[in-house]
């Protein structure tokens, strides 16, 4: 099966969570399709000699203008002028080279396959369950970005031949919406075990970028839970999240902001908090603790599509559960360094990509169906 | 019982529900029948046990005694929950923890109780196999020669079941070569009928593991002798597929809980 995997961000930088995900993603697929990536940008000389080892074949806008100047009598209609280059580029690399199917990274980059022919598989990456995660929000007066409900959701769901789930979660949450097979492609990180076991903890991190979730979430932490721990403890708060303005007298808080490499402060921390009550997805920061094997004390939300790396002992869903586990963990550096062992452990015994044979047969009948 | 003995059973209990929510185990739901008569539901439970197997080892009796105290210290956990967080001006109010709220407000349904059965029609994702014919209404596929041929069911969701599939070969020296698996199990294959053609229905024993992946299960028909059925078509064929019907392995009572 021939898959070309369609993206418009700079995937390479590694630097958010879509990109690191689209990575991981192709890496995987590579195992069961010939695959290329057809990126809409053009990647910066710094990074070609890395996409040159990829084991994928890479397009970029390059190959797209030259094909869009080769063609100049191929305008595609009714496509607004800034994406000519980009779907008639694809279009054109898809529909030449004798693809079967074309991923798309969430529903907003329909555009970049809608002229495509109709008998090449369509097949989203759905990154969350939109219907869910508005619904999460709703519960706590919030609105999502991209507001669903599950009926909406299920009739865009069902334009696609497959689509992909990040986590089982997510996969419950569609199958009842669609018909469209759904695949749990899980997200993942290499272990890079880090962790050292200090007798004397008192650090802690926190991660997170500006959102209303987050920030209502750092105020949940500062002003619900940590009032709660009885020990003297620093929180490292890592990201443009809004830092609440009070905090409590034994609580010292630093703040990082623009750091690039977060390896250095996992290195320095003790345990990582992830208290997270609303949203949807799975959380690049649970992901990267446990990948550092940094103990990290989440929720189930916190928890969502990781639950089979997370020891039970590491979810709370009430604060003052939450807090007496900071409190139990911070004094206990046996148990931090068994956890710690028991993640990597985890993440090293999981097979990751056991999802590749359902997708294989999954998207061989679709082909054979369309064809038919 | 100080502070700290309540912190370490809450934490237990906390615990438990991680267990009930994320894997399905044990219910934290309300279950009056049950209050209302303790000595009864117990007795209910060893006859069940009795008539499944005939016999409860200790083992078993230990694992229904064992759910029932999770599901009670469950419920416990979640009346401390209600009685610290309910307002004192707003009864109506009772939880204010935001993350107990997101935890226990709203559940997903993991598995469907309900079974459910298939012709081999539309909804049946294939690929090896002849286009779909009709008989009396009920759709069914030929298989292709070939290395294998699959057809992706839609099951019941993440959970243990069963999967029986009904079929015949024309030929009775084609069963021989027939073979059914599904996430890497094989499935046990019995003749029902031997007259004119050999039916048979295969059975697959799934866990949650096996249907995970994906909320369609390919299932691999192999088969190492297709024959034409006749002088007049002259397709060579292997077994014909007409029904796959899931069902939970939860017991009844059970599947209707959660």
């Amino acid at each position: 099966m021939k898959v070309a995997a369609l993206c418009d961000f700079p995937y390479w930088e590694g630097r958010v969570g879509t990109a690191v995900r689209m990575e991981s993603l192709c890496r995987s697929l590579v195992q069961t399709c010939d695959l290329s990536m057809i990126s809409s940008l053009t990647m910066p000389e710094k990074y070609r000699p890395a996409a040159a080892q990829a084991p994928y074949d890479f397009y970029d806008r390059r190959t797209l203008k030259k094909i869009h100047n080769e063609t100049p009598d191929q305008e595609i209609a009714g496509v607004r002028a800034d994406r000519q280059v980009t779907v008639k580029g694809i279009k054109h690399l898809v529909e030449i080279g004798d693809y079967d199917a074309v991923l798309i990274p969430y529903f907003n980059r329909a555009w970049m396959i809608e002229h495509i022919r109709p008998d090449i598989l369509r097949i989203v990456d759905t990154h969350d369950c939109q219907s869910q995660r508005t619904r999460s929000f709703a519960a706590h007066g919030l609105i999502s970005t991209f507001p669903m409900t599950p009926e909406e959701e299920g009739v865009e769901l069902n334009r696609y031949d497959m689509a992909l789930a990040l986590s089982d979660e997510d996969q419950t949450e569609f199958s009842a919406i669609t018909r469209t097979p759904v695949i749990t492609a899980p997200f993942r990180l290499r272990p890079k075990p880090i962790y050292s076991v200090r007798e004397a903890a008192s650090e802690a991190i926190f991660t997170a970028a500006r959102s209303n979730v987050n920030d209502m979430t750092l105020m949940y932490l500062m002003e619900e839970v940590l009032p709660l721990v009885t020990r003297a403890m620093t929180l490292h708060v890592v990201g443009n999240v809004t830092i609440p303005k009070s905090r409590p007298p034994h609580i010292k808080l630093v703040h990082h902001e623009n750091v690039e490499d977060l390896e250095w402060i996992y290195r320095a921390v003790d345990l990582a908090l992830n208290p997270t009550y609303a949203g949807g997805g799975v959380k690049t920061k649970t992901l990267e603790a446990i990948a550092y094997g940094v103990p990290v004390l989440t929720s189930d939300e916190g928890a969502r599509g990781l639950r089979d790396l997370l020891p039970d002992e590491l979810i709370a869903n009430d604060k003052e559960t939450f807090s007496y586990k900071i409190n139990d963990l911070l004094g206990n550096p046996t148990r931090r360094g068994e956890l710690s062992q028991q993640m990597i452990n985890n993440l090293k015994a999981e097979d990751s990509n056991s999802w590749l044979s359902a997708f294989s047969h999954i998207l061989g009948a679709q082909r054979a169906h369309k064809t038919e | 019982m100080n502070d700290k003995t309540i912190a370490e059973i809450a934490e237990e209990v906390s615990l438990l529900l991680q267990l009930d929510r994320t894997r399905h185990q044990v219910s934290s739901k309300l279950d009056l029948a049950v209050l209302a008569n303790i000595p009864a539901h117990l007795a209910s439970v060893f006859e069940q046990a009795n008539i499944v197997s005939g016999d409860l080892t200790p083992v078993q009796a230990y694992a229904l005694i064992n759910k029932r105290v999770s599901e009670v210290q469950a419920q416990v956990y979640l009346m401390r929950l209600e009685l610290e967080n309910r307002g004192p001006h707003d009864p109506a109010s009772i939880y204010t923890d935001p993350m107990v709220i997101s935890a226990y407000g709203d559940r997903i349904e993991t598995l469907t109780a309900q079974p459910k059965r298939f012709s081999f029609g539309p909804e049946i994702l294939a690929n090896g196999w002849y286009p779909m014919e009709m008989t009396e209404e009920v759709c069914h596929r030929w298989m292709r020669p070939g290395d294998v041929s699959i057809a992706c069911v839609p099951h019941l969701g993440t959970g243990a079941q069963t999967m029986e599939i009904e079929g015949y070969v024309m030929h009775e020296d084609q069963f021989e070569g027939l073979s059914i698996t599904a996430a890497g199990r094989e499935a046990v294959i019995e003749i029902i009928e031997n007259s004119g053609v050999t039916r048979f229905t295969a059975l697959l024993t799934l866990e949650p593991q096996d249907v995970k992946s994906a909320n369609y299960l390919p299932v691999e028909f192999r088969m190492d002798n297709c024959k034409p059925p006749n002088n007049v078509d002259t397709r060579m064929l292997g077994a014909n597929i007409q029904h796959f019907t899931c069902r939970s392995a939860a017991p009844v009572s059970d599947a209707v809980e959660s």
